[in-house]
């Protein structure tokens, strides 16, 4: 045994300063989006990379640190388990370590063969994904994963430490265990970095540490057969290094690398090895019988333990991989074939590409409040008018500007932190290589703009390199011929070759940008003649005939003479739905009443859908106007749908309804409502309308898809006097929302059995908190209701079941109802009807009586 | 003569030696027996305990509950094995739709594997299958011919429309405004052990009686097989260590009926500050215990023994505590055989 207290005992404690750091971040990614308490790091002395990472993840730890990133280095692992699983490797082999040589033998059945680099390939992509913003985040992410983990701090700590290099220092020369010449001894100036590789090595290799025998290491490594016998010569050969006194050696062990994260490995399988032991313990002092959760604490802890190991082995390679591309691809710039350097695997770097990009995408996805790629499609995602997640916003206008004339682009925002930048460089390429954003271009030009900018940046970077004070602006200028004339003396004649070609390059793209451009003003400048010209007669001509209808004409004159000046769609819409509304509640026959409420929101969306095709030929009559066969009416028409309408992600073939519309609160009392209730504080007793931020296109109505009643309103004349509540029929069931996720926590249900109104039992109370991706919390409550669950719920869930008359008894109701409140709004109608635009659900309900 | 005397010497220690001999044959033979009895009724006995291989899994209890609970005034708790009973998948669609048939209603409403309704003018049976439950109301009500309800008038109700052969417990009757009376019944299980729920007194079922016609009743339909394992039960002091751990499995339902006067009066589901009242729950004391088997869902897999606690707590309103009882149901599993 290496050291027999260390198979026995829970490994020491030390202090890790980095926890409360860690700590904060893996707390913050826990949270849902709109709970996150940026850490704004105004400067940071600490240059390392890891330290850039940290101060990145402070300023947006659910960018860097989220179930995508930790779940990715995870995952990075698991697929040695389930080759094992698959029976395709021996299972005996270790295959931390799987390589092409090594796949050969571990493929036992020649027609199962799986592709020898898969296993490979995949742990780099899931690496990659895990640190898509950079390798100094693995720290960080690998930090938080520890912890959630539960691994003890001193692995907490070793698994923070990986991808980072101390900091090169000399240390002081002192007494090593064995008495020669030596470093043990931690000296106050040492980089922690340094004073932990000491420490470590010192455990592993110190004098008081026994050597283990090859069976020895084979127990806590694993594997077997040469792999086995490689990696216990390589403890050997750190241990001989260590042991042998020698300042230099010892240092350049500090320093190496690879003996690091081959010692941070063995560490963390001496620590599984421990915690299978007093498993193990366990199991033979109680034999068969079942087992108790401290056996399976430890079983869990000695399979995470394993995991670390095999996470710091994983990433060791794609550390490993990234460096001799980078070397191949430096030296490939200098001579075209470079002797002695190992030719990179090019499949591994695309592996690591695409981990990348998709670690970015879906860590996006998690914090981005909309649908990502609906909205970079549309491009809404990068317009900061549109998206309300500032913070993500990769990019910033920019001007391209030739002479007098200009053509607006985007560009990355600029950020004093690498990974900010890594970030913002990656979302604007995705920005420029989205179909949607080079139909735009045909109108605006600015897609070829960028083009021009990205070249133009490359040409002065490339030329700066020779020539110290190269300034491109005036190369550019009117005055560029001049200019050129002047530094003409100083340019190779490569160089001169080289600017022709960019100057050539430069003109032909300048053409486009500022050709397309014109098209889109051109437009904008139609429109406006359009609207004046022929829009508003063909709306004269349908207001004409809708203001026939008297009720219309007395309701919704106003909305129509605003969509007669304006062409807003939605305030004829709205006009309607008041309309319709006021004819139900001037009805006096109870056939009247109950026939017009009931039809109500069914007729506003009825006259959505008639009143669509009219619309259409209004658009299409622009169509005709500029001359039905011309290519460029219809990229007007096209780009303004594709590219800025509300659903310019939807297939053409696919229809959207919107049911509801937001009425103002009405009173009355109802056929079935509360009986028993003595009043409350609830409100000021004024419906204040509830509109609130648009809700996920997939929402709908939280009270399913039966016909329902509203039988009291907000501050009703009966027991709603004082409560913005409604009383509700024919809903059976409250529904979680569509965007409530169980694994991210955002829909939480708790649940009262027994309520009480003064007259009695009352039934349940289920309370149902939703975050929605917009940010916006609704808290639902619900009363005469019995409970399905509690806790996180995801999407679709029956949360309540509105109970039968006969189980909640009459003291407190006279008849079967769901009692609901949206508490912070006093208009809960608003919330249920409203359309998804205005964060409403979308529901069918009658018009309160 | 001597010789006659010596050989009758010699047969009668023959015949003594044969029968000594006997003796200890038998005796050896008996005591071979008893040990072998014993084995056999320790080995036995071993296989008859048939704990879980697995822990098996508490679903029907939240492990979020902050509520302490205060057990000093328990002396007394159940303990040693106690069956646990598998919650079976079939549901009893068939019976109810002809029920439905039988009574004329027409099906109204349904999404299935969820909820199915029926409805006329008055009366409706509604089928929830996230408890497996069915409720009946009727307005001219099912004639019912019984004079007394009774246990057993649960039991033919269920036999004639359901078919099974289940018992029930009569504990409560309560008379209603509109003069009709509703009995409260808990079903048993195995005719040994009562099955409690959230239901406003923990029944499993209830009847709503007119005179002589049945108004309204509510079933639970869930049938409850034989898991073949037994669970040993956790000692009371060991409860006592872990029943205020948050994750320690546990319901409380609190009953507001106390405080129908006072605080009610000021404050209820109406108003706003009713939840913030009940988060005031405190100083929760047991006053006794017994051992029931919870059932929350038709979705938990198992239907594990709890410890059903009668408490007395305070709620807090106007920096003024006030009494109210409450029930606590608490995993009654030893927690070496149960997870979360």
């Amino acid at each position: 045994m290496a050291d027999e207290n260390k198979a026995t005992t829970t490994p020491k404690q030390e202090t890790n300063p980095t926890e409360p750091i860690i700590e904060f971040i893996s707390e913050e990614s826990k949270k849902s989006p709109v709970e996150v308490k940026p850490v704004k790091v105004e400067r940071v002395e600490d240059t390392t990379a890891f330290a850039k990472a940290v101060a990145a993840a402070l300023k947006n730890p659910q960018l860097f640190v989220n179930d995508t990133t930790l779940k990715a280095l995870e995952e990075a692992v698991g697929l040695e388990y389930i080759l094992k699983k698959a029976g395709e490797i021996d299972p005996n082999l270790d295959t931390s370590k799987v390589d092409t040589e090594q796949l050969k033998e571990a493929i036992k059945s020649p027609g199962k063969t799986a592709d020898k680099q898969a296993p490979k390939l995949e742990s780099q992509r899931k690496i990659a994904k895990a640190t898509w913003a950079g390798n100094g985040t693995i720290g960080v992410v690998g930090g938080v994963w520890a912890k959630q983990a539960g691994l003890d701090e001193q692995s907490q700590q070793v698994m923070t430490d990986l991808g980072q290099a101390p900091q090169t220092q000399t240390m002081p020369s002192t007494q090593t265990t064995n008495g020669k010449q030596g470093n043990m001894q931690v000296h106050a100036d040492l980089d922690p970095r340094i004073e932990r590789n000491l420490k470590t090595l010192e455990e592993n290799f110190g004098e008081k540490t026994k050597e283990m025998t090859l069976k020895e290491f084979q127990q806590r490594f694993g594997g077997k057969g040469n792999i086995a016998r490689e990696n216990y010569n390589k403890y050997k050969s750190y241990m001989n290094q260590y042991r042998s006194g020698d300042l230099g050696q010892i240092e350049d062990l500090v320093y190496d690398r690879n003996a690091k994260f081959f010692m941070q490995s063995l560490e963390m399988r001496n620590r599984a090895y421990i915690a299978d032991q007093k498993e193990a313990m366990r199991h033979s002092i109680r034999g068969d019988a079942p087992e108790t959760p401290l056996r399976r604490t430890e079983k869990r802890m000695g399979d995470q333990y394993r995991k670390a190991a095999t996470i710091i082995e994983e990433y060791q390679q794609y550390e490993q991989a990234e460096d001799e591309y980078q070397q191949y691809e430096q030296a490939m710039q200098k001579i075209p074939q470079p002797k002695g350097l190992k030719r990179p695997n090019r499949m591994q770097k695309f592996a690591r590409d695409i981990g990348r990009m998709e670690g970015m995408y879906e860590s996006v996805q998690n914090i981005y409040d909309g649908d990502l790629l609906p909205d970079i499609v549309s491009g809404k995602f990068f317009d900061s008018k549109r998206n309300k997640t500032k913070f993500l916003i990769p990019t910033e206008m920019s001007k391209f500007q030739r002479g007098k004339d200009t053509v607006e682009f985007k560009i990355a925002k600029e950020s004093d932190n690498e990974f900010e930048n890594n970030y913002y460089e990656k979302m604007t390429k995705l920005y420029y290589s989205s179909p949607a954003l080079w139909v735009k271009t045909i109108m605006s030009g600015e897609g070829f703009a960028h083009t021009a900018y990205s070249a133009e940046k490359a040409f002065d970077a490339k030329m700066k390199k020779t020539i110290l004070n190269f300034d491109i602006k005036q190369l550019l200028s009117n005055d560029g011929e001049s200019y050129l004339k002047k530094i003409q003396n100083m340019l190779t004649e490569d160089q001169v070759d080289l600017v022709e070609d960019f100057l050539k390059r430069d003109k032909r793209l300048k053409n486009l940008a500022f050709q397309f451009n014109g098209f889109g003003r051109a437009r904008d400048e139609f429109f406006k003649q359009y609207n004046e010209k022929v829009g508003k007669k063909i709306r004269n001509a349908i207001s004409t005939l809708l203001l026939q209808s008297s009720a219309l004409k007395k309701f919704s004159s106003e909305a129509i003479s605003a969509w007669v000046n304006t062409g807003a769609f939605s305030s004829l819409i709205d006009g309607i739905g008041k309309a319709i509304n006021g004819v139900a509640s001037m009805a006096t026959s109870p056939l009247g009443t109950s026939v017009g409420k009931n039809l109500s929101s069914l007729a506003v969306d009825l006259s959505a859908k008639l009143l669509k095709p009219i619309s259409s030929i209004n658009l299409k009559s622009v169509g005709i106007v500029m001359g039905v066969a011309s290519i460029i009416g219809f990229f007007v028409m096209s780009t303004n749908i594709i590219v800025n309408g509300q659903y310019s992600y939807v297939v053409p073939t696919e229809i959207l309804t919107c049911s509801g519309t937001k009425v103002s609160g009405s009173s009355g009392h109802g056929t079935s409502g509360e009986s028993g209730g003595s009043g409350g504080s609830g409100g000021s007793g004024v419906v204040e309308p509830f509109v609130g931020d648009p809700l996920p296109s997939d929402v709908q109505c939280i009270l399913g898809t039966n016909a329902i009643r509203c039988t009291q309103g907000p501050f009703g004349n009966f027991s709603h006097a004082k409560v913005p509540a409604v009383d509700l029929v024919g809903a059976d069931y409250v529904y979680a929302p569509q965007f409530c996720d169980a694994a991210k926590g955002n829909c939480v249900v708790s649940y009262t059995p027994s309520v009480n109104c003064t007259a009695g039992y009352a039934g349940g109370m289920v309370i149902l908190k939703a975050t929605a991706p917009n940010g916006h919390t609704y808290t639902f409550k619900m009363i005469h209701v019995a409970g399905n669950v509690t806790g996180a719920v995801g999407a679709g869930v029956a949360v309540a079941r509105t109970m039968e008359w006969s189980e909640t008894g009459n003291a407190c109701s006279s008849g079967k109802h769901l009692h609901l409140e949206v508490v912070g709004t006093t208009d809960p109608m608003g919330v249920l009807t409203g359309v998804l635009s205005n964060g409403g659900f979308g529901c069918s309900i009658s018009q309160c009586q | 003569m001597e010789d006659s005397d010596a050989q009758y010497l010699n047969a009668n220690n023959k015949t003594m030696n044969t029968t000594k001999k006997l003796i200890t044959i038998i005796t050896a033979g008996a005591i071979v027996l008893i040990i072998a009895a014993v084995l056999f009724i320790l080995l036995n006995k071993k296989d008859k305990t048939t704990y879980p291989t697995e822990p098996i899994i508490q679903e029907s209890l939240s492990t979020t509950t902050t509520e302490k609970i205060n057990l000093n005034n328990i002396n007394d708790m159940a303990d040693g094995d106690y069956p646990v009973w598998r919650v079976s998948q079939t549901t009893k669609l068939t019976n109810v739709k002809e029920l439905a048939s039988t009574l004329g209603l027409k099906m109204t409403s349904s999404v299935d594997g969820q909820y199915y309704s029926w409805g006329e003018e008055g009366s409706s049976i509604f089928y929830d299958l996230t408890k497996n439950s069915v409720v009946i109301e009727m307005d001219e009500g099912i004639p019912w011919s019984e004079v007394t309800i009774k246990n057993t008038t649960f039991s033919r109700f269920i036999k004639k429309y359901f078919n099974e052969d289940w018992n029930y417990s009569l504990f409560k009757t309560g008379q209603n405004n509109d003069g009709t009376t509703t009995y409260y019944a808990k079903r048993y299980i195995n005719n040994e052990y009562i099955i409690e729920t959230e239901n406003q007194l923990q029944e499993t079922d209830y009847i709503i009686m007119n005179g002589e016609k049945m108004v309204a009743a509510k079933f639970l339909l869930t049938i409850f097989t034989e898991e073949n394992i037994t669970v040993p039960l956790i000692s009371s002091a060991e409860l006592k260590s872990y029943i205020n751990l948050e994750t320690y499995p546990k319901d409380i339902i609190v009953k507001y009926d106390s405080v129908e006067n006072t605080v009610l009066s000021k404050v209820n589901y109406l108003t706003e500050d009713f939840t913030t009242i009940i988060d005031t729950l405190d100083s929760c004391t047991a006053s006794s215990s017994e051992l029931v088997y919870f059932y929350k869902t038709f979705s938990q897999e198992l239907l594990t023994p709890v410890f059903k606690l009668n408490l007395d707590c305070t709620i807090t309103y106007n920096n003024e505590p006030y009494y109210v009882t409450a029930i606590a149901y608490v995993n009654a599993v030893d927690p070496d055989y149960v997870s979360n």
